[in-house]
């Protein structure tokens, strides 16, 4: 028998001023199975919910209807409060009558008349609810970073120092990532390095973090709070347990003709390398395919040189499973990629600026390689083709940024501030140098942020030019640089020795397959998707999956740090409890009705749907059926509208329910 | 002395009927091979002669496969019933087969022996049916054997005996019948022929002895496995009367029909606690066959089957009844070992 | 070819390797043949396999009187063998615990069946057991599809029109459903009643919403066998729904089912190449 209590809200005069909640009272309370239908002004507050608490006493509720706002407001709520007063929460529904009939009709007569209906509707639907619980997963208080740049190391010491295990994984030999390879940072021009390197110790030495370098993810299996990771530890040649760092075998090594990948190719390395004197780990890694020993059998110098036998020719890939309760993916970005040739069919190359063509034309990174006191020059900017110190430099922003025909409409960020960055390195490191920069805005929204660009333009005198740049030429070892500034009116035309191109951020590469195997999003671009860009920004929709950092979206330093505690915040809370409690209004399905097909488990975007089998208690098999996993389903309900039986349905919004209130309507 | 038509007058007279208001069902081509019986809209949709028989049976004029009983509003607590209207045309089914006909009596008793089915009722008193005596059968026909033939006259009020080039001797059996034809027939001396009839080839005394002491007999499960449990041999069957009643409805306003099921279909006895008492094939054609053959005639002294054979020619699967009672006949036979229990068998049946 | 059959029917069964033979019969010479179910190898003669042979076998390796038989051989033609591809991929039959004996054939029924006129399939594909010979030529999709090509040079109003006489006559007696190999669902959604789909009882509403749902589950699925069209007793054209459907699912994803074992199921299952033209 249902015994359904309808309760409507005022919301002050945010519903009533359009419905009339006293007529919609009366009406409502004849509905089948209402046993009581009431009005308050402000049903979320504390003697609201007192009244419905004292409603369901008295009524014996069996079900109930809030007419009020969205439940993304307080359906918590309401939940709570019937579950306070022995209701179970799930046989608690809202209808709508704020956001979907006061603020935007305002016929009275007619409003009044679609806030019936959707009390119709909700009052149809609930009586065919479920007493529902919360699931319960079992839960490893183990975290897996992915990527190990600024992000990744801030959210892996965050949850480290919390008093979880961290599994730390970084493809390159270091951790560090891309802001170990900056010059100084704005707006502060902290020295990068100096601010990186102790908190990379930190990971390198913290007993509760597990690093893995040279290492790539491989396969993720299981579901929240219970994954399964294979991590593919590349070979090193190098036993780094054995190893000290002492350099005799990179000093040794005779091929170093190696484009440095960590000076994005601005210097060289040998074989035998550690990418920075900084690295954590500090230890070498062999290149295979530059080393002559491993390619075709010759040399070993390095083994000979060292002291303490750690070169091993014969080392092989390692897989290594890690199970762990929570992935933060923090793969951070990469610069893109100018040429003709584009990782897809959306994407076009940037050929009017010669990057690739003429030496000096150069890309921010690279820039900052040959600013930094560790790169490639010492310090001193030199530029590429003959080594001469340029006198004049031209910067260019939007390079790809914010452009359709590029297929990258999308600001990238950080370049306003780090062209202004550069102009001030470069004035400082040559003191009467020129520095241009042609620009389309300045976005500059952080603390200090305006104010260090003006310091650019009036301390430093940088010229800025606020226009776009056609082309650039090679004439007698110069650059000419063709562009416009619009707030003059005229084209300029400058003879540059060194160009850097602000080139749009990307996702690093490989991230979309990384995503798959995850079960995270990605638009267009290869971001990865969160949750919700405003209220839900580091969690992803694979339950136990968290972003942070540049593989989210454009963004600099304060945010990616920022963001890296937030994911490490969200793994902790998850780790708070003993077992995971998740949603129950997730798919289930009728075992006695399904055809085994298995359409559901291909369709399945979460993988959450397994193949199962019934079998009596002598061990013989009745009958196979889909089985939905409680702990990975996210309610999309795919397998609902594949299922050609109609076997799977979701809890909370069955068929009978929705044809229920659709015939409600009458 | 005989009573004759033209067939070009049998064509006007279907006319004038539909022009009338009447309906007018009879055997009509659908595509270029299958024939029907439907409702006729035209005269030379009408076929009188050249084959076996239409691939359905005539009961979907008088039990349509589907029929509103009533309908129902719901408003509040409020139920507002109103009566299905019932048809009020009169029906003329022409050119029927006698084994179609022949099944009206025993639907009449089936829709009215402790429950006086109103729709069935109309309609039946609303309906003048003319047979056609059979020149041809084929393999499936086996009404001889079931007591049968190719000019029975039960349930019929006129039947048509083809004479050639397209004249039909007529025998009026009712009142309906005679008031049909009124002021149409020539009188004549020629009598129309009749085709011989399958030839008898099932003895139901021995069927029936089977029935009676054979219900767990492996023979059940080895001769209907490759039934695949539609409902083919049922629709078509001018005895299979089974129906299920349903409410179909849109909003809150609904009605109340009854359309055809078959007892071969997997849930036709599953119970509301999920229990399936025929839960296998073999025990759903086992029952048809006790039901035509021995549980029906136990309580009403009929069978329900009168040798149209359409089982039999619409399955799929070559099933259908014969093959069955064919199959307990030899089984008899064998069991009785010797040729002399089969001659004996023969002789019971010309008896 | 009937006594290769015979021969290799027998050594299925009495080596034990088989359980029953899942073939065609004719105990009456005058009816067609129809399945049998052969269970001792004393019953092997009475094998057939003719140019009558025109029921698809397959169908009954999801019912359960027959699975209770034990592990199965089953005489396929080319068209047939299809569904047992379908079937597999499905996680309906285990590919391994059964024999399929494929027979060569250049046709059957009388008159010659519809779909024999575009047949690409004399020799059963992926069977075990090859008997007799054929050659099978490739069709291109505009014979395949030429019965639906025809048809749709009518008009919209023209189509209607005949879609509505023809399922006017359906009396929804499932025999369509119940000879398809594919209709293997334990409840079909036509006997959902919790809530109810659509009408069960042969209105002409409930008619076109069981036939397109029908044609619809069968998307990617149907094998063109057929037999839903002749096993109609009302004679209805099931034959260009399915055709329809068919076509549909090859034009957009070059997909036909049945024939790759290792092909993902079209529904159900994307690929990085799927046409996304319909996102706007």
């Amino acid at each position: 028998m249902a015994r359904i209590g309808v309760f409507i809200c005022w919301c002050g005069e945010n519903i009533s001023r359009h419905v009339d909640v006293e007529k919609l009272a009366e009406q409502c309370a004849h509905l089948p199975g209402v046993r009581c239908c009431l009005t308050y002004k402000y049903m979320c507050s504390e003697p609201g919910q007192n009244l419905i608490r004292e409603k369901i006493r008295e009524e014996r509720l069996n079900g109930m209807v809030v007419a009020s706002c969205s439940p993304h407001m307080h359906l918590k709520t309401f939940r709570k409060a019937a579950e306070a007063e022995g209701l179970n929460p799930y046989l608690v529904e809202m209808a709508n009558i704020r956001e979907h009939c006061s603020w935007v009709h305002h016929d009275v007569k007619a409003a009044t008349a679609k806030a019936a209906d959707l009390i119709r509707m909700a009052v149809a639907k609930v009586r065919r609810n479920h007493a529902l619980s919360p699931i319960r997963v079992p839960l490893t208080k183990r975290a897996l970073v992915i990527g190990g740049g600024v992000a990744g190391i801030q959210a892996a010491l965050d949850i480290a120092d919390a008093g979880h295990e961290v599994v730390l994984v970084e493809r390159e030999p270091s951790i560090g990532g891309k802001m170990a390879g900056l010059s100084e940072t704005f707006p502060t021009l902290d020295c990068s390095q100096c601010i990186l390197t102790p908190r990379m110790v930190e990971v390198g030495q913290h007993p509760n973090i597990r690093l893995y370098t040279y290492s790539d993810v491989e396969a993720v299996e299981g579901y929240v709070g219970n994954f399964s990771v294979t991590i593919r530890k590349r070979a090193r040649y190098v036993d780094i347990s054995k190893c000290t760092g002492c350099g005799a075998c990179w000093n040794a090594c005779p091929n170093k003709k190696t484009p440095s990948e960590f000076d994005f190719g601005m210097g060289k390395r040998s074989a035998i390398y550690v990418p920075f004197p900084q690295a954590v780990p500090a230890r070498p890694v062999i290149d295979a395919n530059a080393c002559t020993m491993l390619t075709k059998g010759k040399c070993g110098l390095c083994a000979k040189k060292c002291a303490a036998g750690a070169i091993n020719f014969k080392d092989q890939d390692e897989l290594i499973t890690e199970k762990v309760g929570a992935i933060v993916v923090a793969t951070g970005y990469k610069l893109w990629d100018i040429g003709k040739e584009q990782e897809n069919a959306k994407l076009a190359g940037y050929g009017e600026y010669g990057y690739g063509t003429y030496k000096d034309v150069i890309n921010s990174l690279q820039f900052e390689r040959l600013v930094s006191a560790s790169g490639p020059t010492g310090g001193e900017l030199r530029r590429p083709s003959d080594g001469a110190v340029p006198k004049t430099v031209v910067f260019i922003s939007c390079v790809g940024s914010r452009d359709n025909a590029k297929g990258m409409s999308y600001c990238s960020k950080i370049c306003c501030m780090y062209n202004a960055k550069h102009t001030m390195l470069y004035k400082h490191k040559v003191h009467d140098g020129q520095a241009h920069v042609f620009y389309m805005d300045i976005r500059a929204g952080g603390k200090n942020y305006d104010e260090f660009v003006r310091r650019a333009i009036e301390q430093d005198g940088a010229q800025y030019h606020r226009g776009r740049v056609s082309k650039i030429t090679e004439e007698n070892g110069k650059l000419i640089v063709r562009g416009v500034d619009t707030l003059a009116g005229e084209p300029v035309t400058i003879e540059a020795d060194l160009v850097v191109l602000a080139t749009a951020m990307r996702p690093a590469d490989g991230v979309e397959t990384l995503a798959q195997k995850l079960n995270v999003g990605y638009d267009e671009y290869g971001f990865l998707s969160e949750s919700h860009p405003k209220l839900r920004p580091v969690e992803t929709n694979a339950a136990g999956v968290f972003v942070c950092g540049a593989c989210q979206g454009p963004k600099d330093i304060p945010e990616s740090v920022a963001q890296a505690s937030a994911a490490a915040g969200k793994v902790q809370v998850m780790f708070s409890r003993e077992e995971i409690t998740r949603e129950p209004e997730i798919a289930s399905i009728d075992e006695r009705m399904c055809a085994a097909c298995f359409t559901c488990v291909r369709a399945c975007p979460y993988n959450a749907i397994e193949r199962a089998e019934i079998r009596d208690r002598a061990g013989r098999l009745i009958k196979r059926t889909a089985r939905v996993n409680p702990g990975l389903c996210m309610g999309c309900g795919t397998c609902v509208a594949v299922c050609p039986s109609k076997s799977a349905e979701l809890e909370g919004f069955t068929e009978q329910q929705v044809y229920a209130m659709v015939e409600s309507l009458g | 002395m005989s009573t004759i038509i033209g067939g070009q007058v049998l064509r006007d007279m279907v006319n004038d009927w539909i022009g009338d208001g009447k309906r007018v069902g009879g055997p009509g081509y659908v595509g270029n091979h299958l024939i029907l019986y439907r409702w006729l809209h035209r005269s030379d949709e009408l076929l009188l002669e050249s084959y076996p028989r239409p691939h359905n049976s005539i009961k979907e004029f008088l039990f349509p496969s589907h029929e509103k009983l009533y309908h129902y509003k719901i408003d509040g607590q409020h139920i507002e019933l109103s009566e299905a209207v019932l048809p009020d045309a009169q029906q003329i089914i022409f050119a029927a087969r006698p084994c179609d006909a022949a099944s009206l009596p025993i639907l009449d008793h089936v829709f009215n022996w402790d429950y006086r089915d109103v729709f069935y009722n109309r309609r039946r008193s609303l309906t003048t049916v003319v047979t056609l005596a059979c020149q041809d059968h084929d393999a499936h026909c086996f009404c001889t054997s079931v007591g049968g033939g190719p000019d029975d006259e039960r349930g019929s009020d006129a039947m048509l005996f083809a004479l050639g080039q397209d004249q039909y001797e007529v025998r009026c059996f009712t009142d309906k019948g005679k008031a049909l034809f009124e002021g149409k027939l020539e009188e004549s001396t020629r009598v129309g022929k009749v085709g011989p009839g399958p030839e008898r080839r099932l003895d139901l005394e021995t069927v029936r002895e089977f029935l009676k002491t054979d219900f767990e007999s492996p023979l059940w499960e080895r001769q209907t496995l490759r039934c695949i449990g539609c409902g083919a041999c049922a629709y078509n069957c001018p005895t299979c009367h089974c129906f299920d009643i349903t409410d179909e409805k849109v909003g809150s306003a609904g009605v109340r029909m009854r359309s055809w099921d078959s007892c071969q279909m997997a849930m036709f006895t599953v119970h509301a606690s999920g229990h399936n008492p025929r839960s296998r094939q073999p025990q759903r054609q086992r029952q048809r066959i006790y039901h035509k053959f021995e549980i029906y005639p136990s309580k009403f002294g009929e069978i329900l089957c009168t040798g149209c054979g359409n089982c039999s020619r619409v399955c799929p699967v070559g099933l259908g009844i014969t093959p069955v009672l064919t199959a307990i006949q030899e089984e008899q036979a064998a069991r009785a070992g010797t040729g002399a229990a089969q001659e004996a068998g023969r002789e019971k049946v010309d008896q | 070819m009937t006594k290769q059959l015979h021969k290799v029917c027998r050594e299925l069964l009495e080596s034990g390797k088989v359980q029953v033979i899942i073939g065609y019969g004719q105990k009456d010479r005058g009816q067609p043949p129809h399945p049998v179910f052969i269970t001792s190898p004393e019953e092997v003669e009475g094998l057939v396999w003719n140019d009558q042979c025109v029921a698809n076998l397959t169908t009954y390796l999801t019912r359960k009187e027959i699975r209770a038989l034990g592990k199965p051989a089953i005489i396929v033609k080319g068209c047939d063998a299809r569904a047992i591809v379908v079937l597999q991929r499905e996680s309906q039959i285990d590919r391994s615990a059964m024999v399929v004996i494929g027979m060569a054939c250049n046709g059957v029924g009388e008159p010659r069946l519809a779909k024999c006129a575009a047949c690409d399939a004399h020799v059963p594909a992926h069977v075990d057991i090859t008997i007799g010979e054929a050659v099978s030529e490739p069709v291109d999709p505009e014979r395949r599809y030429n019965d639906l090509n025809v048809f749709m040079t009518q008009s919209t109003d023209e189509r209607m029109d005949y879609w509505q006489d023809e399922l006017e006559r359906c009396v929804r007696c499932y025999a369509c459903r119940q000879v398809c190999p594919l209709c293997y669902c334990e409840r079909c959604v036509a006997d959902k009643n919790r809530p109810v789909r659509f009408s069960t009882a042969p209105t002409l509403k409930g008619n076109y919403a069981w036939h397109i749902t029908r044609a619809f589950h069968l998307a990617g699925r149907c094998i063109g066998c057929d037999e839903c069209t002749r096993a109609c007793p009302a004679g209805i054209n099931l034959r260009l729904l399915n055709l329809s459907v068919a076509r549909a699912a090859e034009n957009a994803f070059g997909y036909r089912a049945g024939l790759d074992p290792e092909a993902e199921p079209v529904i159900g299952s994307f690929s990085t190449q799927d046409k996304e033209s319909f996102i706007k």
